[in-house]
């Protein structure tokens, strides 16, 4: 490495040696063209107003959320396009006095090109920005800036009253507009829950409590009737069973039925005694008494009928009488033919309450449905309208906050002061650049030579790269001539660069004395004329 | 050629005859060797240092023709070459050798680098130089010496009555002899490969054993008579020149050469 190093230090100086000239020439060329191009570069000074914004911040949080205050950073970015406008930039020709002359509109336009490539627009995060304006006369320059802001201020005055104006115009056109749907939509509403009295929130839930109450109604009432019904089976089969008269027992049968016993007892006796036993005769004397007692009660009996009016008491007298059971279940079976009719016609009451019940609450349903899409389209219709009442609230309290100039409240903070140095590439920079250039590309040329030339140069690649034997290295033998202007060419390049170097210190002096300055479009009219020889 | 010049060759030719049973010139003849038949120079170490001179090359007309001079000229080329020379003979096991000299490319330098490698031998008293031409296109050496049109290697290889002898000229640089390109005359023969070249490279051989036959050769890159002149030389010396050529010729050229002939590479002409 360290050969290579050391190599590489005898190729620059050699091939500097070669080239020298060359290096030399380039350099005075490169350094002179930047000195003429110094001299007559335009003088640019530019003057900046600096704006700025005050965002109020005071009463911002107080609005937040109320009103729209226009950023920062939007402002910067529309004030170009503020600025770029017509109207402006007319005013700027004015008052710049570029329309003194009386141009052309072809030259007017092209003057206002100009102008709007030397506006710049700086914003910072802070609250201010710049607009900077560059021209050849720093008085113009300042007055250009200073006029630039002023109109700026008032154009985006104006935009912006009218911009919150349109808002507002809107969202109050909008909001006039819903109040009238809203409007609308209550009449309708209205409408409907006048026609429907009975379709009211609710009614819905008692109509269906109703039709349950009737149908368990209904319900009570069938099994009150099939239980009455069969209840009448039953009676009506009870009734055929038994006799409408009943035999009562009389004293003539009971002396019969006495007179039975005795002659079976007789019958009895007889087959163990004689008709003589005691007991025997006993029992003959007892029968005998009932004989007479039984024909003496059945003369008895028929007198009695003979003369008696009364068909049932002869019947008594007889023993015969209307059976009491058999009046009962009569009774009985009346009764409950009565609450059969009875029932019959609370179920065919029941069964058309139940039914007109139904027909009810099917038309409270529908009445619901529609009440609901009523209510819908009001509700939807109240909060777009309250929503935009807001807004419109807004809208004012910006147009407000804009007219009272309390929203981006814009002034100028510091007028355009004339510059005094100009702006830009100055002269020194080209002339300093240009002996820098000078240096520079020669160095840079020989840089990319050795870089891109694959030619040997170093004794190194013959050894290390190539595997050779490297047996001598001659070092250039210049002919006696060579030899001879080789020595005198140094000091001959040396005094010339130092000449030229004088020449140039004393022009750059002369151009900051303010003798020498050129004019930019006197030179390229001379190159052309040149171009053109 | 001029009476003079004549004369000065004939007086050349004679001396050594007059010193012939001098005290080191036995030994160094070898028996069976026939007596050469052009007498150019000294036959022995002792004879070297009488050999006849032209007049000699003053070192300012050295130096103006690219040869170095010592005192004269700049001291690292001169010592470049001395330790070129140093590096040849070690090789050369002191015994004739003959040494091709070719660059990589044209006008590489090859001819500057023969002639002052021949110039850094003569330095030495006890040695003696040859330098032949064979750059058929353009010659360096003869411009550089300024020789005249004697008969040269082509007239010796084209025409069988020129002989050996006529050939040698002296250069105006003690010890340093010089055979010319000569003119040619039929172009369509390869000359190089014919059997009188190897006569004469042979002969010059065997005439002084502390001889160095330095062959000027053309570019062997661009020239197929350098390849084929290198066939009959015992050492081939690459001459490559600062900042004119790249690796891969370099390579190229390397490998044009036979073997181990080659005997190393002169980075020629870096500047300083």
């Amino acid at each position: 490495m360290t050969v290579f190093v050391a190599d590489l230090g005898r190729v620059v100086r050699s091939e500097m040696r070669v080239h020298g000239n060359m290096a030399v020439l380039l350099f005075i060329l490169i350094s002179l063209c930047m000195l003429v191009l110094g001299l007559a570069w335009p003088q640019k000074y530019t003057a900046a107003a600096v704006i700025l914004v005050d965002q109020r911040k005071i009463i911002q949080p107080l609005t937040e959320g109320v009103a729209v205050p226009t950023e920062v950073k939007d402002f910067a970015r529309i004030a170009r396009d503020i600025i770029e406008g017509r109207k402006i930039m007319a005013a700027i020709l004015e008052h710049g006095g570029w329309l003194k002359d009386g141009p052309s509109p072809v030259k007017q336009d092209r003057i206002i090109e100009d102008v709007k490539n030397r506006v710049r627009i700086a914003s910072s995060d802070t609250n201010l920005f710049r607009i900077e304006y560059s021209d050849k006369d720093p008085v113009r320059s300042a007055q250009v800036a200073d006029k630039l802001a002023e109109l700026l201020l008032a154009e985006s005055k104006r935009q912006k009253d009218e911009e919150s104006g349109t808002a507002y115009a809107f969202l109050d056109q909008q909001v006039r507009a819903y109040h009238n749907k809203l409007l609308e939509a209550e009449a309708r509403l209205k409408e409907f829950r006048a026609r429907s009295v009975g379709a009211q929130p609710g009614t819905a839930s008692e109509a269906r409590g109703r039709i349950d109450e009737l149908g368990a109604k209904l319900e009570q009432t069938r099994l009150d009737l099939a239980e009455a019904l069969s209840r009448e089976k039953s009676l009506q089969r009870q009734l055929a069973g038994e006799t409408e008269l009943s035999a009562s027992l009389t004293r003539e049968s009971q002396y019969q039925v006495r007179l039975a016993e005795l002659q079976s007892q007789l019958q009895q006796l007889r087959l163990s005694f004689h008709d003589a036993h005691p007991d025997i005769v006993r029992v003959k004397h007892q029968m005998e008494d009932l004989g007479e007692a039984i024909i003496a009660e059945k003369r008895r009996r028929d007198a009695e009928a003979a003369d008696t009016k009364d068909q049932r008491k002869s019947m008594a007298e007889r023993g015969i009488s209307i059976n009491p059971l058999y009046e009962q279940l009569r009774h009985e079976l009346s009764n409950t033919r009565t609450t059969i009719d009875t029932l019959r016609v609370r179920l065919a009451e029941t069964e058309q309450l139940l039914k007109e019940e139904s027909d009810r609450s099917v038309r409270i349903h529908a009445g619901e449905a529609t009440l609901a899409e009523l209510a819908r389209d009001y509700e939807a219709n109240r909060d777009l309208y309250q929503q935009l009442l807001k807004r419109r609230e807004h809208a004012r309290v910006s147009m407000n906050l804009d007219q009272a100039q309390q929203g981006l409240g814009l002034r100028i903070h510091e007028h355009a002061a004339v510059p005094l140095r100009p702006s830009g590439l100055r002269f020194i920079h080209f002339a300093g650049g240009g002996l820098i250039l000078g240096i520079l590309v020669p160095l840079g040329l020989l840089y990319l030579k050795m870089q891109y030339d694959p030619r040997v140069r170093f004794r190194s690649v013959i050894v290390e790269k190539l595997n050779l034997p490297l047996l001598a290295v001659i070092p250039h033998l210049g002919t006696a001539r060579e030899e001879r202007w080789a020595g005198l060419r140094m000091p001959l390049l040396g005094m010339m660069v130092a000449l030229y170097l004088a020449a140039f210190a004393y022009i750059s002096w002369l151009r900051f004395a303010g003798v020498l300055v050129l004019d930019m479009e006197d030179l390229l009219k001379a190159f052309s004329a040149i171009g053109v020889a | 050629m001029s009476k003079i010049e004549d004369a000065l060759e004939r007086t050349s030719m004679e001396r050594p005859h007059s010193s012939s049973g001098g005290r080191l010139s036995a030994p160094l003849l070898p028996f069976g060797r026939t007596a050469p038949t052009v007498r150019d120079q000294a036959e022995s170490p002792g004879e070297i240092a009488c050999m006849q001179e032209p007049k000699a090359l003053a070192p300012r007309e050295l130096v103006s023709k690219r040869i170095i001079a010592p005192g004269r000229s700049a001291p690292d080329v001169v010592n470049a070459f001395r330790q070129l020379r140093t590096r040849v003979l070690r090789h050369s096991d002191d015994t004739a050798v003959v040494l091709m000299v070719t660059s990589v490319c044209a006008r590489g330098g090859s001819s500057f680098v023969a002639l002052n490698l021949a110039a850094a031998l003569s330095l030495d008293e006890m040695k003696t130089a040859l330098l032949i031409d064979c750059n058929l296109g353009r010659s360096g050496v003869e411009s550089a010496l300024g020789l005249g049109p004697r008969p040269g290697l082509m007239n010796y290889l084209e025409q069988a009555s020129v002989e050996a002898g006529q050939l040698i000229q002296p250069t105006g640089i003690p010890r340093l002899r010089c055979i010319t390109r000569g003119e040619r005359r039929a172009t369509a023969t390869d000359v190089f490969t014919s059997a009188r070249i190897r006569e004469l490279l042979q002969s010059l051989k065997d005439r002084y054993e502390e001889r160095l036959i330095i062959i000027d050769a053309p570019p062997i890159l661009e020239s197929a008579d350098a390849e084929i002149v290198s066939t009959l030389c015992d050492y081939v010396l690459l001459v490559v020149p600062y900042g004119r050529v790249i690796e891969s010729q370099i390579l190229a050229a390397a490998q044009a050469v036979e073997g181990e002939k080659l005997l190393g590479v002169v980075f020629n002409n870096e500047p300083q």
